[in-house]
């Protein structure tokens, strides 16, 4: 209880400094690991997925990259990994606003009474891989866009059909991707494709918690630095009895969650820690910053819904 | 050809007389104990469950019986009705020898099926019992064999294996099976409004039982009256006995036990308080413990994270199945871990394991717990009784000589 | 002088025992009877009286055993288990670390850490199967004192086998085995050896490097110690009077 109200108020925090920011003279640096959409008006930070597409990542890799960009890109680089190892997965449970939002649509669907669609683990398995594509897209694509291989509308090929660029915008009044862009084929094939994969995402996010966040390639590059993260959530087997409650209660459906072992952190785990909070086995899920522990499950857990008088 | 009928009858009214002595017996056993409080009261007058229709006007609402734990409790009480789990702590009703059942049959079974040939206004009240020894898998084939009116048992095919994905769908759909059973019972849908009412309920009861928890932890609640209070926890409405457990205060007495113990193994149902008088009388302090019969009652880990209908069924068949300890499951492996798991918290340094006779998989699970525990540093000291009093002495000779050796100074 | 007194109320005998802390000054006994107390006090007299002591002598009077609940000129009362395994880790110097004790009625079997503490046991349920009950029995059935028993055995020729430790079924075992014309000393070996194994059963696969050391009266039956050994496969030891350890641990006992 105590920890969801913790990461609701930090998440909300986030969203107004991720999106107004910039209004009040905020900026984060242009390498957080979150959905800190560029394209937002104001906003108060940048997604280091766009800065690796663009000025300080691979779409410098070609043309007349002097070394004091290249250091500035290798800085930035420097920048992420650093955030990474500090907050690892807490970027996408406690500050990813792209995440607050699809959490708003898991509390609607909620109110509504509907149920929550599961995918197959076979299913989630092959999606799984989508994250990848992207981060092909991201590495392979800039260097060919610069040696004009491919055409310059290409430009920011993820950003391109990222759902984020077309919903975050919008909470600054920013309503432009919603159009299609008709200036040549490419541009409007790319915000076709764009409009179609926001609305799949939102119509997913809708029914399956976090849908999108199983494609995010930022769950890939968090997941690679995941044993050197400074905080993380850790698992003492030794007291876990089985009874599957943090599976059944996790965003992202991680079936490994309760079984007899210590390293249940996959690379879909989101740190939305809705298994520590639902853990009745004290100190079986813990959430640490080195080896400070932030949070522990706990038996004396009060249960959410009270009676009516 | 009368006659036989007659003396069965005339058996089970004797039966019936000595197993009400018995209860009043450990009533005013309870009531003469220097730990006695006014306020246990209520508890002491609805812990009985002889009378099922006594219950029934108390919670005023029909009962359905229920044989072990992992009938999904809100769903039950969704459906409009009063749960009750019910088992027979009896001497006289588990030494009835009327209907020739083996020497070895589980007590709590033989004994119910006594009580249920001799109180009449038990017979109509439908049992649903999920499918877990062979006793309680036997039990509606054995109830038609012996009883002129035997009641209606709803059997659920409780999976014998947990962690395998396959068996929790399985178990699903007799979670969805009970429903429609308790809706056909009700004549009209559980919807999602009445399920979240009931979860509301329950959540509340499982808040007072925390509270009696923490106060035996800190040694302010005696085992027997622990016992006693989350066993009477079937004869009133959820919510009424959880506004009386949230009553109750508990005071710190200061004492700090050297002798903490962890109780393991088979039930113990009122009125049999053998086993708990004589570990109090052996000095030893019960801080926790997994039986059926008492902690286990509240499954932990109520989690309503898709709140919708399908989504608190599945929530619910889950707690009470993988999160359920009984050790007819084929993968109870993790069941130590409770024990170890609760080991920091509640500072016990033995695990008393009690086995009843006729309790196969208690008795198997014994010798599969002992060795695992000691290797952990615990003492472990395993109890085969039944619910007769001869063998006290021998019991508490045993308890004494645990206790000692948890102190864990030499004897001179 | 100042004494420490132990009484045993044991389901066959009552043992007590005055010491001065260290060792036993003198021991005696009497069978178990209605009035258990008076008893009691009639050893303690008579104890008190042949060390040329007085009541007032002695400065404490610890029980134990079954009937320790019923002796009321006791001030402490101390589990029959414990008080075997601080008695006999004194008068083993320290030696003991698993004692079998054959009681009147149960057996017990005790591990000890090397502090002398009680590490484990493990005790029979409601069954006097392989106990003290056991060998009374036969007495009486082959009509040989109880004294006599290990002596009886030692002059076993042939080996007859007893199934059955119950003291029941056993009874009708040897019925049958003295009609076919196996001689007493013959049934005696038997029953000690069906004793023994019924104790090896309880013992389980411990380790028993540092030997077993048998208590309780039927330890004093030189048979039953040669059975013990055969099937435990271990070293047996008795001490001289084993039937006073637990009165001695009582009395040691704080």
């Amino acid at each position: 209880m105590k920890i969801g109200l913790i990461r609701g108020a930090i998440q909300w925090l986030s969203f107004f400094v991720l999106t107004y920011g910039g209004r009040v003279g905020i900026h984060l640096g242009s390498a957080l690991p979150c959905f800190a959409c560029p394209f937002v008006p104001g906003c108060g930070g940048y997604c280091y997925l766009m800065g690796l597409q663009g000025y300080i990542g691979f779409g410098l890799a070609l043309g007349p990259a002097q070394g004091k960009e290249i250091l500035v890109a290798l800085g930035w680089l420097g920048v992420f990994i650093l955030l990474v190892l500090l907050l690892g997965k807490a970027w996408c449970g406690f500050i990813c606003p792209f995440g607050l939002i699809q959490d708003w649509l898991t509390f609607i669907r909620n109110k509504l009474g509907l149920r929550e669609r599961y995918l197959s683990p076979q299913g989630k398995k092959y999606l799984g891989v989508v994250k990848y594509v992207f981060l092909g897209l991201i590495v392979f694509l800039p260097p060919l866009i610069v040696a004009k291989i491919l055409p310059p509308d290409l430009y920011l090929p993820f950003c391109n059909i990222c759902p984020g660029k077309l919903i975050l915008p919008l909470f600054a009044g920013e309503t432009r991707y919603l159009a299609v862009n008709l200036d040549n084929a490419v541009t409007m094939w790319l915000s076709l494709a764009l409009i179609v994969v926001a609305a799949v995402t939102l119509v997913g996010a809708f029914f399956k918690d976090r849908f999108y966040c199983l494609f995010c390639p930022f769950l890939a590059l968090i997941h690679v630095l995941r044993p050197l993260t400074a905080l993380r959530l850790v698992k003492e087997p030794t007291s876990c009895v089985g009874c599957g409650v943090c599976r059944r209660n996790c965003q992202m459906d991680v079936a490994i969650l309760d079984q007899d072992q210590a390293q249940v952190q996959t690379i879909e785990c989101v740190d939305c820690l809705r298994c520590l909070t639902a853990c009745p086995m004290s100190g079986t899920l813990k959430y640490k910053f080195l080896s400070l522990t932030l949070f522990a499950a706990s038996r004396w857990t009060r249960l959410r819904l009270r009676p009516k008088p | 050809m009368t006659e036989p009928l007659d003396r069965l009858s005339r058996l089970l009214l004797k039966a019936k007389a000595k197993a009400l002595a018995e209860e009043n017996e450990t009533l005013a056993w309870f009531r003469r104990r220097p730990d006695y409080r006014p306020e246990f009261e209520y508890f002491l007058n609805i812990v009985g469950q002889g009378d099922l229709a006594a219950i029934a006007d108390r919670a005023g609402r029909p009962v359905i019986a229920l044989l072990c734990n992992q009938s999904p409790l809100e769903l039950i009480v969704a459906a409009g009705f009063q749960p009750v789990k019910i088992a027979s702590g009896s001497l006289a009703e588990t030494s009835f020898s009327g209907f020739g059942w083996p020497a070895l049959t589980c007590p709590v079974v033989k004994g119910l099926l006594t009580r249920l040939a001799f109180k009449s206004s038990s017979r109509s009240v439908p049992i649903v019992a999920p499918a877990t020894c062979d006793w309680v898998a036997k039990f509606g084939e054995m109830a038609r064999f012996a009883l002129p009116a035997p009641p209606s048992v709803a059997y659920l095919d409780l999976p014998r294996f947990k962690q395998d994905p396959f068996s929790q769908k399985k178990w699903l759909s007799e979670v969805y099976k009970l429903k429609n059973y308790l809706e056909d019972l009700r004549g009209g849908p559980i919807t999602r409004a009445n399920l979240l009412a009931a979860i509301a309920d329950l959540n509340a009861a499982y808040a007072a039982f925390l509270s009696l928890k923490a106060a035996r932890l800190k040694g302010q609640l005696s085992l027997s009256w622990f016992l006693l209070i989350v066993g009477s926890f079937f004869g009133d409405t959820p919510r009424r006995w959880a506004e009386n457990a949230r009553r109750l205060t508990f005071k710190s007495n200061g004492s700090n036990s050297l002798a903490k113990v962890f109780l393991a193994g088979s039930p113990i149902f009122f009125p049999n308080f053998k086993l708990p008088a004589l570990m109090e009388e052996a000095g030893l302090t019960t801080v926790a413990d997994d039986l059926c019969s008492s902690e286990r009652i509240f499954p932990p880990g109520q989690v309503l994270e898709d709140s919708s209908l399908p989504g608190l069924l599945a929530s619910l068949a889950g707690r009470y199945h993988q999160g359920c300890l009984c050790p007819t499951f084929g993968d109870n492996d993790r069941r130590i871990n409770n024990i170890l798991g609760q080991k920091n918290e509640a500072g016990f340094t033995g695990v008393v394991f009690t086995v009843l006779k006729g309790c196969h998989p208690y008795d198997l699970e014994s010798s599969l717990l002992e060795p695992a525990l000691k290797e952990r540093n615990l003492r472990f000291l395993r109890l085969e009784t039944d619910y007769a009093a001869e063998d006290r002495q021998n019991l508490l000779t045993r308890l004494e000589a645990f206790g000692q050796s948890l102190k864990g100074e030499p004897g001179f | 002088m100042k004494v420490k007194v132990g009484v045993d109320l044991g389901s066959a005998a009552i043992k007590v025992v005055l010491t001065d802390g260290a060792a036993i000054l003198w021991r005696g006994q009497t069978p178990t009877a209605p009035g258990q107390e008076i008893l009691a006090k009639k050893v303690l007299k008579k104890g008190l009286s042949e060390l040329g002591l007085t009541e007032s002598a002695v400065t404490k009077v610890v029980a134990t055993g079954y009937g320790k609940g019923l002796c009321g000129l006791a001030e402490e009362r101390v589990d029959e288990i414990t008080a075997n395994a601080t008695g006999l880790y004194r008068l083993s110097q320290g030696q003991g670390r698993l004692i079998v004790n054959i009681g009147g009625q149960d057996l017990k079997i005790i591990h000890l850490d090397e502090r002398g503490r009680v590490a484990d046991f493990k005790m029979n349920d409601k069954c006097a199967a392989g106990t003290g009950r056991f060998f009374e029995l036969a007495a009486r059935l082959l009509d040989v004192p109880l004294a006599d028993f290990g002596a009886l055995s030692e002059k076993a020729s042939s080996v007859v086998t007893l199934n059955s430790t119950c003291v029941v079924f056993a009874e009708s075992e040897m019925v049958s085995l003295m009609a076919t014309g196996v001689t007493a000393g013959d049934i005696a070996s038997a029953l000690q050896t069906s004793v023994a194994r019924r104790v090896a059963s309880l013992v389980g696969s411990a380790n028993l490097g540092a030997g077993v050391w048998l208590d309780g009266g039927p330890a004093l039956n030189k048979g039953l110690v040669k059975a013990l050994a055969d099937e435990l496969l271990a070293e047996v030891f008795v001490l001289p009077e084993p039937q006073y350890t637990v009165a001695f641990g009582a009395a040691i006992t704080v």
